[in-house]
């Protein structure tokens, strides 16, 4: 059997980070990452730039094998873990390598999947989060003309624009009113909706599919209204779930995703978890709940990592944001962007044909969210105002224009 | 280690320092930078008014960056050998991780926003053009630790403490003193705050330096 001091499994930003961060700090103690993927730490949202062709498989990945040599990281790629004894300590590896470690932690991130419907196993059916399945939609659509993709947040609108990039005719169906209804507010997503219109994004709103037609693989699908439409590349990009199938049967508490305290520690108390896969309480969402957004899982990474050396770090929760840009059209949403009740103060600065809308959102004369589309210059001091809960009272104009440094500091 | 310091009660906003670092960031051959090269041809420091006072913003190469943290493709990455925090442009892809997450408003979009733009501090030359071109003195360019060698014993403390091995003991016409590699050290503190004998201090984070920070912001609004 062989022991390590830190063993992690997962090969996503969580895992990555967390590896950096115990080398940075702890020049001795042996690492091994063992991950069921075979690809080194890779970066997932390129993989739609990797389908469009707008990046190379090479630079998919953060770093070569030989920076894992020089920081003496031993890898177990392409090895899942089979069995898992968080009592004694020790994992099983598929290939029948037994590991033992004195301190894990777990970045296994999120999984998605097809939902039960007719037709779901056919050829040609993908979920949109990982490096080896892309590989494979890459080689389908050589021969393909025709895509649906379902779900219409930004993993899915993403996917949908690298393959119109890859030359084929998309069609995104979505099951809510409005494009990325987490990220944006009508008006922003309109906004967004009119520049993938433009680029040729079909989006179908209001709907999701029933059945898949096609004999061995995909033909065809059918919307819940009963249209029938043509195509031969199915991809699924929502429902992204924690991915907790080794953990089944052991010890490790799990709600929806891994339970762990503001240090990244499980129930079991040399046993952490990072990333995607975790379940914290956010102060911001007032309860305990799974968040599968890049941001946080690097952030919780690097604090899982300080803590597992020994140098305490806390997590001081997360707040709703994101941003992106499609065709040129930049995009960033921060915080509580869509408030109900009466007590909040909405500030717009609008300019919708060059594309330009502006919404900060404020609660007691403190900035709660903000939502920029067009010109995103220094938004990151929203950000700050917003995670310091600081008062803008008397500086309001100033917060929709770029005036905010002092505030921050 | 030297780093950019601000001290806005000496800033007039006369942006000056936009210019010169816009110059600085421009092809030499190029008579309209902003129309030859869109992709890097911006100014990296940005004077905005907070109230009635004149701030510049820069990019403050923390440690532990939010925005090397926030970047999702490993193009924001921190340099151990020069402690600056830099993009490499071949791996950004527009994402604007790095730009939501910068408290400073000190990464920005490039022109045709197809890059992020960021302080490079100038080091092919000896003094960062915005620096050079400030003409209040409100920019300097300044060691960060510095050392009285009337008090400096010789006693070696602070180079066992100093996690980037940058002081070394130095054999001097008035006996052993404690010497800093400007280029390893990263202005931790460790050394000043563990010198028994108060012979090493920290140029910028002094009680004196943050008060008047302070009141600035307060005479300001």
């Amino acid at each position: 059997m062989e022991h390590y001091k830190y063993v992690i499994v997962g090969n996503g930003i969580a895992g990555l980070r967390a590896a950096d961060t115990i080398r940075s700090e702890d020049r001795d103690g042996t690492i091994c990452m063992v991950s069921e993927e075979p690809f080194l730490s890779y970066s997932r949202p390129l993989i739609s730039y990797y389908i469009g062709g707008e990046t190379t498989f090479e630079k998919m990945f953060y770093h070569e094998q030989d920076w894992y040599d020089k920081r003496d990281i031993k890898l177990e790629l392409g090895n899942a873990v089979v069995r898992f004894e968080p009592i004694s300590n020790r994992l099983t590896l598929k290939d029948g390598k037994e590991i033992s470690y004195d301190k894990l932690l777990i970045a296994t991130g999120g999984k998605s999947q097809v939902p039960d419907m007719p037709g779901k196993d056919l050829d040609g059916i993908y979920t949109f989060t990982d490096l080896g399945t892309t590989q494979k939609i890459k080689e389908k659509i050589k021969d393909a003309r025709r895509a649906f993709v379902i779900g219409g947040g930004l993993v899915g609108l993403k996917a949908a624009q690298g393959l119109v990039d890859a030359g084929l005719d998309v069609t995104v169906v979505i099951a809510s009113n409005q494009i990325m209804s987490q990220l944006l507010d009508e008006t922003a997503a309109s906004i967004v909706k009119r520049r993938l219109d433009r680029k040729g994004i079909r989006v179908i709103l209001n709907t999701s599919i029933s059945e898949v037609l096609g004999k061995d693989k995909v033909e065809g699908v059918v919307l819940e209204s009963g249209d029938e439409h043509e195509c031969d590349i199915l991809i699924f990009a929502k429902g992204v779930k924690p991915d907790l199938k080794f953990l089944k049967n052991t010890e490790i508490k799990t709600g929806e995703g891994i339970i762990v305290d503001n240090h990244m520690r499980t129930n079991i108390p040399n046993v952490w978890a990072a990333g995607d896969c975790t379940e914290t309480f956010e102060e911001s969402f007032g309860r305990s709940t799974t968040n599968l957004v890049w941001p946080r899982a690097s952030e919780q990474g690097r604090i899982a990592g300080f803590n597992m050396v020994g140098i305490p770090r806390e997590y001081r929760g997360w707040f709703w944001m994101n941003s992106f840009q499609f065709y040129g059209l930049s995009c960033i949403s921060i915080g509580n962007i869509k408030p109900t009740g009466g007590q909040f103060e909405v500030m717009i600065n609008q300019n919708i044909r060059e594309g330009l809308y502006r919404k900060v959102i404020l609660m007691d004369d403190k900035v709660i969210g903000a939502l920029f589309v067009g010109k995103i210059t220094t938004i990151g001091t929203l950000n700050g105002l917003i995670k310091k809960q600081v008062s803008v009272k008397g500086h309001k104009e100033d917060v929709l224009e770029d005036k905010l440094a002092l505030l921050v500091f | 280690m030297k780093t950019i310091l601000v001290d806005f009660e000496k800033c007039v906003g006369c942006r000056l320092c936009e210019r010169a670092c816009l110059k600085k960031h421009t092809p030499e051959d190029s008579e309209i930078p902003h129309e030859i090269d869109k992709q890097l041809s911006k100014q990296r420091v940005h004077v905005e008014l907070a109230g009635t006072r004149p701030y510049p913003l820069r990019c403050r190469h923390c440690d532990d960056a939010p925005c090397v943290t926030a970047c999702m493709t490993g193009a924001m990455h921190f340099d151990p050998e020069t402690g600056m925090v830099n993009v490499d442009y071949d791996r950004c892809i527009a994402c604007w991780m790095c730009v939501m997450n910068c408290p400073y408003g000190g990464v920005l979009p490039n022109e045709d926003y197809t890059k992020v733009l960021k302080c490079d501090r100038c080091l092919d030359v000896p003094i960062p053009a915005c620096v050079d071109a400030c003409p209040k003195d409100a920019l300097v360019y300044e060691e960060v630790e510095m050392r009285d060698d009337n008090l400096c014993v010789g006693c070696g403390l602070c180079v066992e403490v100093c996690p980037f091995d940058a002081i070394t003991m130095v054999q001097t016409e008035r006996g052993l003193k404690a010497r800093t590699n400007s280029e390893l050290c990263r202005g931790c503190s460790l050394c000043s705050t563990s010198c028994p004998y108060g012979a090493i201090f920290m140029n910028y984070h002094t009680t004196d330096k943050l008060s008047d920070q302070i009141k600035e912001v307060i005479r300001s609004y």
